[in-house]
C-alpha cells in the first residue's frame, strides 16, 4: 500500500467512507462470543463450550455448539477429550508429551485451539475458542449493565431520542479487560470502552437490545444484555 | 539517447559558427504529396501556410534547437527537444534547416503538411554515406511525446504523467491499487519493474497528493515511452522504461503563469549572452487552504496536503562541439491530520512527508568523424518520513550517481553500412538510511488474512552500489534492413550479483511508410524494492522479452503502430513459507498494443488499445494466477480541435479498462479470543472488480495580445459521473462489502499567460 493510499484510508476513517455496518451493530445473525466455563483446565479438568450470539432480528440468546473438534494437531492436544460440548484435559503425562511437540515450556499452558459450529436462524456459524491447559484461568466475574445511572436487570426504558448513558458495574478495575458494546438500534460511540453512549435518533426502532462483553486477556469472557425501548 | 536530447538545445545561435560546406539533402519520405494551394489574386496578402516537421539525425535522434527558415530573411522557427517545429510559410518556398555540428539542410515545401528532415553530422563531411529516412532506434511500441501533446491531450489536466495513462500497455497509474508513488504499470509487471528517467536519471517521486506529477509540464520538452525491448543503455529494469526530458531555455525571453484551483505555477526563461539559457519553473498548491473546510470535525488536519516543486534549467555552449547543462529538480510534499476513534477514543496521527533534491550536470560533446561523447553527474537527496498511529518509516537517501556513452558512427565497416558503434557505462553508489516499524504489508497476491502482518523494525544505514556497462553496434545489413545488437552487463554489488543481457533488434523496411520489427532480449531489475533492502542474498529479478510489432504511417497525418509482445520473468522475488523473501516465482505477460494517431493542424486524434494476460506462479511449482495489476482490456480515445482562429480548443477523451483482479472472500470463522473474524478467502485474484469507462473533457479559450497570450481552460474528468471502484472493502465479519470509488468528477478550472 503507498503512503498516498494510507493518507486517503486516515482521511476514509475520520470522514468514514462506506455505509457498511459497524462492530457495534446487531443486525445480522453471528457469534459475539464463546465461553468456556473454566478457560484454563488444570490435568483431567473439564469445561463446557457455550456461545452469545444474535439472530436476524439482533436479539441475543445463549446457545450450545452443534460441533466441537480441536483444531490442532493430535500430538499437541494433551490428551484433550471432547464429548459434545464438553472438553476434558487429559492426564499430566499426556500434557507433558504435548507440550514437548509443540515446543511449550513445561511453566507455561498448552494452548489448544477448538472450533465450535454453531446454528442460528438455520445458518451455520464458525468459530474458535482457545483452552490453556496445564493452567488455572477464569472468566471475568459478572458485570451489571447500567443505563442512564440505574441498574439494569435485562430490560430497560430509555429516552425516546437523544443520547443514553451506559455504563459497567461490577469488573475489577485493576484487571486487563476489554470491553465491548453493541445495539441493534441507535448508534454507539466509545463502544470500545467500559462507558459508552447510544444516541437514538427518532426513525431508530423503538425497541432493541444492548450487549456488554467484557473479556479478559486469559481467554475468559462474560456479558450482560438488556432490551431496551424506547416509547 | 536519453540524456542526450536536451543539451541540443543549446545550438540555438550557434548555427554560423559552423563554416561548412552545404549539403542538401532531400525530404525524406513520407514525401508531402503536393497539395492544392491558391495563388492569391493581385493585391493581396500572398497565402501562407504551416508546415509541421520533424529534425532528426542519421541516427534518428531528434535535433533539438535546429533552425528552419526561409532564406534570404523570412521567418524562422527552432525546433523543440522533440526536434518538431512548426513554420508559416509561402507555398514552393525553400526551407534551411541547420544547427551546430550538422551539415544544412535544404527542404522545398510542396504544400501544408508535415515532413521530416534529416540532418548529417559535420563529422561525416569526409565520408561517403547513405542517409535515409530513418526513425528513431527506440523499439516497437515506443512512442514520443511532444510537450505540446502532453498540455493538450484531453483528460489529463495538461499533467505530464497522468498522460500516461493514456499510452497502450500502461495501467491505470492512478488510484489505490495502481503504482501511485511507486512506479507506473507497464505491460502486466509491477511498478517497481520500470523506471522513470529525468534526463537520465531516476525520478525518486512521480507524484504528488491528487496525482499531480511533480514535473511540470511546461518544463519539460517530451516523454518517450519504451514499453519493452529497450536497449542496452538503459539498465535495472525488467519492464519499461519512461524517459522525461527537460526543456531549455529558448532564444527570447519566455514567460508563463498558471492558476488552477489545486496550485499555481510560474515558469520563465531567458537567453544568457549568446551561448546559454536559463529556465526556472516553480509551483505551490493551496489544497491546505481550503482542504480542511470541507472535512468533518474529526479530523483534525494540522497540515492539509500541500506541496511545492521547481526546475532549473541552465545550457550553455562551451564551443561550437560542446554543450553542458546544469538540471535541478525539486519536490516537498507534506500532509499531516489527527483523527479521533469514535470508538476507542483513541486519537491517531497520520503524517507523511516527501522531498527530494536532484542536480544534473551533463556535457556532450560531438567530434568530428562520428565521434561523440555524452557524460552526466548527477547528486541526489531524498527523504521520506512516514507515521501513522505508532508505526513509521524514516528514509534519508543520498546519491552520486554518473554515466557516460561514447559512440563513434562509420559510413561502412566491414561489409555493413551506416553502422555506429557505442560503449557506455554507469555507477549510482547510494547511501540509504532505514529506521521503520511497520506491521509487513500486503505482498502482490496475498489475499487479506484479516490480521497485521508481522511488526518489522529496522534502524541501520545501508550502501548501495549499482554499476553498468555496455556495447551495441547498430548497422545496415541491407536497404531494406538494419540490426542492433548490444550487451550489457549490470553489478549490484551489494547482493553480489553481476547478470549479463544481451538484447538485439532487427528492423525490415519494406516501403518508406512501413517499418517491421523483432526484437528480443534479457533484463533485470536489482532486489532493492522497499523491503528487499533487508535481504541482501536475493538475486535480481529477470526477464526475457520478445517484442514483434509493425508500424505504418497513413497519408500525411496519421499513423498507426500494431506490437505484439511475450514475456517470461524468473526469479520473481516473492516470501516462502517461512515469510523469507526468495528468488522463486515465475510470471508471464503477454499481449498486443495498438496506437493510432492522426494530426493536422487542427486535430488531434489519438486511439490507443492494449489486451493483455499476466499471471504468476509465486513458487516454480505454484499454481498459475493473476497478477495483481492484469487488465485485460485498456482503450483510449482522444479528439481535440483548434478553430482557425486559434482562439479555441476543444477536446475529449473516453476510456474503457477492464477492472483489477480481485480475490474474493467467502465467508469468515470468528476467533473469539481475538475477537476478530478471519476471511475465508477464494481462490487468488479470481474475479474483478467492474470494469470502468469514463468521458473527460477540456476547453481551451485564447486571447492573443501583442505581447503575450491570455488562456482560460476548463478540464472536466470523468463527466458523466461514472466513478471508478478502485477495491473492494468488507465489514468486520466478512458478511458485506462495498465498493470503494475514486472522485466521481474532477474539475480543473484555471487561467494562464505566457509571454
Amino acid at each position: 500500500m503507498t503512503i498516498r493510499s494510507l493518507a486517503v484510508l486516515a482521511l476514509c476513517v475520520g470522514a468514514g467512507c462506506t455505509d457498511l455496518s459497524q462492530r457495534w451493530e446487531l443486525d445480522h445473525a453471528r457469534v459475539l462470543a464463546v465461553r468456556l466455563s473454566t478457560p484454563g483446565l488444570a490435568a483431567g479438568g473439564s469445561a463446557t463450550v457455550d456461545a452469545l450470539v444474535v439472530d436476524d432480528s439482533g436479539a441475543p440468546q445463549v446457545v450450545t455448539p452443534t460441533a466441537v473438534a480441536a483444531v490442532e494437531d493430535a500430538t499437541r492436544t494433551g490428551g484433550l477429550i471432547i464429548d459434545g460440548a464438553t472438553v476434558t484435559a487429559g492426564d499430566e503425562a499426556a500434557i507433558g508429551a504435548a507440550r514437548a511437540a509443540a515446543g511449550v515450556a513445561a511453566d507455561q499452558p498448552l494452548v489448544v485451539t477448538l472450533g465450535a459450529v454453531f446454528v442460528i436462524d438455520g445458518e451455520q456459524l464458525i468459530a474458535t475458542k482457545r483452552v490453556r491447559i496445564g493452567t488455572e484461568a477464569v472468566n471475568p466475574a459478572p458485570v451489571t449493565m447500567v443505563i442512564d445511572g440505574v441498574d439494569v436487570d435485562g430490560a430497560a426504558t430509555v429516552a425516546a431520542t437523544g443520547e443514553v448513558a451506559l455504563a459497567l458495574r461490577g469488573f475489577d478495575p485493576a484487571a486487563e479487560l476489554e470491553f465491548d458494546w453493541l445495539t441493534s438500534t441507535g448508534a454507539l460511540s466509545r463502544s470500545e470502552t467500559s462507558a459508552a453512549i447510544l444516541e437514538l435518533a427518532a426513525d431508530d426502532p423503538r425497541t432493541g437490545h444492548v450487549v456488554a462483553l467484557v473479556r479478559s486477556d486469559t481467554g475468559g469472557v462474560t456479558w450482560t444484555t438488556a432490551a431496551i425501548t424506547a416509547p | 539517447m536519453m540524456f542526450r536530447v536536451p543539451f541540443r538545445s543549446l545550438l540555438v545561435g550557434a548555427v554560423l559558427a559552423v563554416a561548412a560546406p552545404v549539403w542538401a539533402q532531400p525530404a525524406p519520405a513520407p514525401t508531402p504529396s503536393p497539395s492544392p494551394t491558391p495563388t492569391p489574386p493581385a493585391g493581396e496578402t500572398p497565402v501562407t501556410i504551416t508546415v509541421l516537421g520533424v529534425v532528426r539525425d542519421n541516427r534518428g535522434a531528434p535535433v533539438a534547437g535546429a533552425k528552419v527558415h526561409t532564406d534570404p530573411g523570412g521567418t524562422t522557427a527552432i525546433a523543440d527537444a522533440a526536434g518538431q517545429f512548426a513554420i508559416a510559410v509561402g507555398p514552393g518556398e525553400l526551407l534551411v534547416v541547420d544547427a551546430p555540428g550538422y551539415e544544412v539542410s535544404l527542404v522545398a515545401v510542396e504544400g501544408e503538411g508535415s515532413i521530416d528532415v534529416v540532418l548529417v553530422p559535420l563529422a561525416t563531411v569526409d565520408e561517403i554515406i547513405e542517409i535515409s529516412d530513418r526513425k528513431p532506434t527506440a523499439v516497437a511500441g515506443a512512442v514520443s511525446l511532444s510537450r505540446e501533446e502532453l498540455a493538450t491531450l484531453p483528460g489529463t489536466g495538461g499533467d505530464l504523467l497522468a498522460a500516461l495513462d493514456a499510452l497502450p500497455g500502461v495501467t491505470d497509474p492512478s488510484g489505490f491499487g495502481g503504482g501511485g508513488n511507486q512506479g507506473v504499470i507497464i505491460r502486466g509487471s509491477a511498478p517497481e519493474d520500470s523506471r522513470i528517467l529525468l534526463d537520465g536519471f531516476d525520478i525518486p517521486q512521480l507524484y504528488h497528493f491528487l496525482n499531480r506529477s511533480i514535473i511540470p509540464t511546461r518544463a519539460v520538452a517530451g516523454l518517450e515511452y519504451l514499453p519493452g525491448g529497450f536497449d542496452v543503455k538503459y539498465g535495472r529494469a525488467s519492464s519499461g522504461i519512461v524517459s522525461v526530458t527537460s526543456r531549455g531555455g529558448g532564444d527570447v525571453v519566455e514567460g508563463a503563469s498558471e492558476v488552477s484551483v489545486i496550485d499555481a505555477s510560474v515558469l520563465g526563461s531567458s537567453p544568457i549572452g549568446d551561448r546559454g539559457n536559463l529556465l526556472v519553473s516553480v509551483r505551490r498548491s493551496y489544497l491546505d487552504a481550503y482542504l480542511p473546510a470541507l472535512l468533518p470535525d474529526s479530523v483534525g488536519l494540522i497540515t492539509a496536503p500541500r506541496y511545492y516543486d521547481g526546475i532549473v534549467r541552465a545550457d550553455w555552449d562551451v564551443t561550437d562541439r560542446l554543450r553542458g547543462a546544469l538540471t535541478v529538480v525539486g519536490s516537498d510534499d507534506l500532509t499531516e491530520l489527527v483523527a479521533t476513534d469514535d470508538q476507542t477514543a483513541e486519537e491517531f496521527k497520520f503524517r507523511a512527508d516527501t522531498k527530494f533534491i536532484r542536480a544534473i550536470a551533463a556535457g556532450y560533446w560531438r567530434g568530428r568523424r562520428g565521434l561523440t561523447l555524452d557524460v552526466g553527474l548527477s547528486a541526489l537527496a531524498q527523504g521520506v518520513s512516514f507515521e501513522f498511529s505508532d508505526q513509521f518509516l524514516n528514509v534519508t537517501q543520498l546519491s552520486l550517481a554518473s554515466r557516460a556513452e561514447l559512440s563513434k558512427s562509420y559510413s561502412k565497416l566491414g561489409g555493413l553500412t551506416d553502422v555506429v558503434l557505442r560503449a557506455g557505462a554507469e555507477i549510482d553508489p547510494r547511501r540509504v538510511t532505514l529506521d521503520l516499524r511497520l506491521n509487513q504489508g500486503r505482498d502482490e497476491g496475498q489475499a487479506d488474512t484479516g490480521m497485521d502482518g508481522p511488526l518489522v523494525t529496522f534502524n541501520d544505514t545501508i550502501w548501495l552500489t549499482d554499476v553498468g556497462a555496455w556495447t551495441a553496434i547498430e548497422a545496415s545489413l541491407s536497404p531494406k534492413i538494419r540490426m542492433s545488437a548490444g550487451l550489457r552487463l549490470d553489478g549490484f554489488v551489494r547482493n553480489d550479483a553481476y547478470p549479463v543481457q544481451p538484447r538485439g533488434e532487427l528492423t525490415y523496411r519494406p516501403d518508406d511508410r512501413t517499418k517491421i520489427r523483432l526484437a528480443a532480449g534479457r533484463y533485470t531489475r536489482a532486489a532493492e524494492n522497499q523491503d528487499e533492502l533487508l535481504a541482501p542474498a536475493l538475486e535480481p529479478e529477470s526477464a526475457t522479452q520478445i517484442t514483434f510489432g509493425g508500424e505504418r504511417t497513413i497519408g500525411r497525418n496519421g499513423s498507426v503502430q500494431v506490437t505484439f509482445y511475450d514475456t517470461e520473468r524468473t526469479d520473481l522475488i516473492t516470501r516462502d513459507e517461512m515469510n523469507v523473501y526468495r528468488n522463486q516465482g515465475r510470471g508471464r505477460s503477454y499481449g498486443v498494443d495498438v496506437l493510432g494517431s492522426y494530426r493536422t493542424e487542427q486535430w488531434f486524434g489519438w486511439l490507443s488499445y492494449s489486451a493483455s494476460r499476466s499471471t504468476r506462479r509465486d513458487t516454480a511449482t505454484g499454481a498459475e494466477r493473476l497478477f495483481d495489476y492484469d487488465q485485460t482490456h485498456d482503450l483510449v480515445a482522444a479528439v481535440s480541435y483548434k478553430s482557425r482562429s486559434k482562439r479555441w480548443q476543444f477536446g475529449g477523451k473516453w476510456t474503457f479498462t477492464s477492472g483489477q483482479p480481485a480475490t474474493p472472500v467467502l465467508g469468515s470463522i470468528y476467533d473469539s479470543d481475538l475477537d476478530l473474524f478471519l476471511p475465508r478467502n477464494g481462490d487468488v485474484n479470481s474475479e474483478r472488480l467492474p470494469s470502468h469507462h469514463q468521458l473527460d473533457l477540456r476547453i481551451d479559450h485564447f486571447w492573443r495580445f501583442d505581447e503575450w497570450t491570455l488562456s482560460a481552460f476548463l478540464d472536466v474528468s470523468n463527466v458523466y459521473l461514472n466513478a471508478k471502484v478502485e477495491q473492494y472493502q468488507y465489514n468486520y465479519d466478512y458478511s458485506q462489502r462495498a465498493e470503494i470509488s475514486g472522485l466521481p468528477i474532477v474539475p480543473s478550472i484555471g487561467l494562464r499567460g505566457e509571454l
